[in-house]
């Protein structure tokens, strides 16, 4: 676990005081016929705004932004073109709130996904993410995340 | 004070007549007392929140049960699935469909906490009966879901139908669901409640679970409820 964190936060840097992509996992279809989960967290230390603009994996055939919110009791969902990271902010993209879809995923419990990540400037970060059994795998206990 | 009381009993007792004025006095304390009564008992009533306080904030509890229409899906291992199956047990019914990546596996993850809360407290309750019902009867199946709820616990069964009886179902209910704009032929998403509802043994939806689903708090409203349904 140590290692493939180290190997992820490895790939994962830019120089000290950019933008960084930590703790990124993704969950498989629990019936196995819809696209998986991605979750990340994104965090901006740079002095200037940077949007995720889009993502791909040698694992999906494609990988789409999108963004989940109940409202009025009613869960929503929407793609999202970018997501926008602020200097200085931290975005999480979790269960219940933003994600990653993986269309036609090929994953293996244990076996590390690797996910390209694409930036309004041009930029790319490679990072690996794990696979987890369920999105619970990432909630240690009862946390919950209000919004 | 303490003569008047033989007195009055003294002059009311033989000769009722004899002090008009006493009498419809008393008449008037009397009516006064009673009014007042049942204005405190009003105000009372009005005070008193509808939610029995015990329930907590997790759980809406319906003033009067509602009953259940008839309507026939089928279940995850293609057994008939109708009104029926949600008599004589209580039943926790969720709304999703199983190429929902976010909201239907954080609910379900949370049912299944619910369950384990339930069953590990004091007393411990694993009697009730967990559903998922498929708002995507054009691409689930009962295989699909099967696979789908048992990721989650073993115990959670699925449920789908024709659009006409899932309707018969969801529109009783209250359940909205609805493709959402966006998607293709092919990747589409779904608009749903995202509340969990609560059927009682008699097959009428008696509670309301709020998105998101805290665990604890709804064991506990469970809880309460089932006690309130024992008592009354």
């Amino acid at each position: 676990m140590v290692a493939l964190l180290a190997g992820a936060s490895l790939l994962a840097c830019g120089s000290p005081g950019e933008l960084s992509v930590e703790d990124a996992y993704v969950v498989p279809s629990p019936s196995g016929t819809g696209p998986a989960g991605g979750f990340l967290v994104l965090r901006n230390e740079s002095g200037t705004m940077r949007s995720l603009v889009g993502a791909d994996s040698p694992h999906a055939a494609r990988v789409e932004l999108h963004r989940s919110w109940i409202e009025d009791g009613v869960a929503r969902m929407a793609r999202e073109e970018a997501i926008q990271v602020p200097a200085g902010t931290t975005v999480r993209f979790e269960p219940g709130g933003l994600h990653l879809m993986l269309f036609d995923a090929q994953l293996t419990p244990g076996r590390p996904v690797p996910l390209r990540l694409w930036f309004d400037d041009g930029s790319l970060r490679e990072v690996v993410a794990r696979v987890a059994a369920d999105a619970g795998d990432s909630h240690a206990g009862h946390e919950h995340h209000a919004h | 004070m303490a003569l008047s009381g033989p007195v009055m009993a003294d002059t009311l007792g033989p000769a009722p007549n004899q002090n008009p004025l006493l009498r419809i006095g008393v008449r008037l304390v009397g009516l006064l007392v009673l009014v007042l009564g049942l204005w405190f008992v009003h105000a009372l009533r009005e005070a008193v929140p509808p939610r029995p306080p015990e329930v907590g904030a997790a759980a809406t509890v319906l003033p009067v049960p509602k009953p259940l229409p008839e309507f026939q899906l089928v279940g995850d291992t293609g057994d008939v699935f109708s009104r029926d199956a949600l008599t004589g047990r209580w039943s926790f019914l969720f709304f999703g469909y199983t190429h929902c990546p976010s909201i239907c596996p954080l609910t379900l993850g949370a049912m299944r906490d619910l369950r384990h809360d339930l069953a590990t407290g004091e007393p411990p309750l694993d009697d009730a009966q967990w559903l998922f019902v498929s708002v995507d009867p054009a691409r689930d199946s009962p295989d699909t879901l099967q696979r789908y709820v048992r990721h989650f616990d073993p115990a959670f069964r699925g449920a789908m139908g024709a659009p006409e009886q899932l309707e018969r179902l969801t529109r009783a209910v209250g359940v909205f669901h609805e493709r959402s704009p966006g998607g293709s032929e092919e990747q589409y998403d779904f608009d749903h409640s995202a509340s969990i509802l609560l059927i009682d043994p008699q097959a009428r939806l008696h509670a309301v679970f709020s998105p998101p689903l805290d665990p604890e708090s709804a064991a506990e409203a469970f809880r309460a409820i089932r006690r309130l349904a024992n008592a009354g």
